[in-house]
């Protein structure tokens, strides 16, 4: 996953704890920023600290993509996601 | 998930609270604060683990709950008292 | 008594329940809590993060370092952050004339405390963390910052473990100031977005 490509945030559901906001699920943005790593927090949160690492990246999703016509074009929101969290659109 | 935390994008929160004030009203929210961070240092428990605790309450008593009694309610549960 | 005082009395004692854990079990000292809180009086403060901007204003070496590693900048002036976990990230996203930044964390409330202090009431709140995302003019608005339609708002929600720090730019005027009177113009909520700093009238007029 580099900077400059499109992904979707997966459409999920999962019970537990999840860092994916609902806003974003199912949206398509574009990566524009490599964060670093971090313990994967839906594992984190059930087994702490022993939990895997994984990629963490920042995906703009232009206003518009998330709350339609609406909003103002141009306008964009950043989200940070961990990489499993995202698939090709 | 969604929890009553995933709050982005939702209607009907109503104005933004006035802010003039002390950072903390009261002593107890700061010490609940800051007791957090510490537990949290010493490996007690992830960001996460105290985060999903609290996303763990039902939504009618989270969204009735002040701010910080929510961190006191999860580090309760999750250290005990 | 009161309701409130009965309720913040419940309270209170709940948490002093805590604080006798978290002394027996070592991980901290009453002494201890109350030195971190008085710290955020003095040391853990927004003027952190003003220092910050305003060496970038006046330095585009540091500016450059600022923007690729805040983290790192940041502790060249002594702020050292993260501290509780490891895994907290400082980054700068710049304002310029097409570009406004405002953060927020929708899903808790991350902030970037190291550098900041404790967030106040309204960045807490369900009314700020809902809107800002879906309708940031509007927000800003509020706070008395109307965007022009040509500027791009980017919203940033600090949805794993980074932080986030505006670097709004210098207004102008500011440059006759000395460095100590540029800190005093970059308060907090320029620092999140919700502010641009600005130079007193009366200091335009001598300039």
């Amino acid at each position: 996953m580099n900077v400059g490509d499109r992904v979707r945030v997966r459409t999920m559901n999962p019970p537990g704890h999840n860092r994916a906001p609902r806003y974003v699920r199912g949206h398509v943005g574009e990566v524009v920023r490599f964060v670093g790593d971090g313990r994967f927090p839906d594992e984190s949160a059930v087994v702490g600290s022993a939990a895997h690492r994984e990629d963490i990246v920042t995906v703009a999703f232009p206003s518009a993509e998330l709350w339609g016509p609406d909003a103002h074009s141009g306008d964009r929101v950043h989200v940070d996601l961990f990489v499993s969290y995202l698939e090709q659109p | 998930m969604a929890y009553a935390n995933d709050v982005g994008g939702m209607h009907g929160f109503g104005d933004l609270p006035e802010e003039h004030g002390p950072l903390f009203e009261s002593v107890w929210e700061a010490q609940t604060f800051v007791l957090n961070q510490a537990f949290v240092a010493a490996g007690a428990y992830t960001l996460d683990e105290f985060r999903a605790t609290m996303e763990r309450i039902p939504p009618g008593e989270y969204y009735a709950m002040p701010y910080y009694e929510r961190w006191l309610t999860a580090l309760e549960t999750l250290v005990g008292s | 008594m009161s309701a409130d005082h009965h309720r913040n009395a419940e309270l209170q004692a709940r948490v002093n329940r805590l604080l006798d854990v978290a002394e027996a079990r070592g991980v901290i000292t009453r002494a201890g809590v109350d030195q971190r809180i008085e710290a955020f009086s003095d040391r853990v403060t927004a003027r952190n993060g003003a220092e910050m901007i305003v060496r970038a204003w006046n330095s585009p070496e540091y500016r450059e370092r600022l923007l690729a590693d805040a983290g790192a900048a940041a502790a060249e002036l002594g702020h050292v952050g993260g501290g509780f976990s490891s895994d907290i990230r400082l980054h700068a996203v710049a304002n310029s004339a097409e570009v406004h930044n405002v953060i927020v964390c929708t899903l808790c409330s991350c902030y970037p405390v190291a550098w900041l202090g404790p967030p106040p009431a309204w960045y807490k709140s369900e009314a700020y963390r809902s809107r800002v995302v879906r309708d940031p003019r509007g927000v800003l608005a509020e706070f008395g910052l109307v965007v022009p339609d040509s500027t791009e708002v980017r919203v940033w929600d600090a949805s794993a473990e980074a932080r986030y720090i505006v670097v709004p730019e210098r207004p102008e005027g500011a440059e006759a100031l000395s460095e100590a009177e540029q800190v005093a113009l970059v308060t907090r909520d320029c620092l999140i977005g919700t502010a641009l700093p600005t130079v007193p009238a009366r200091v335009r007029e001598v300039t």
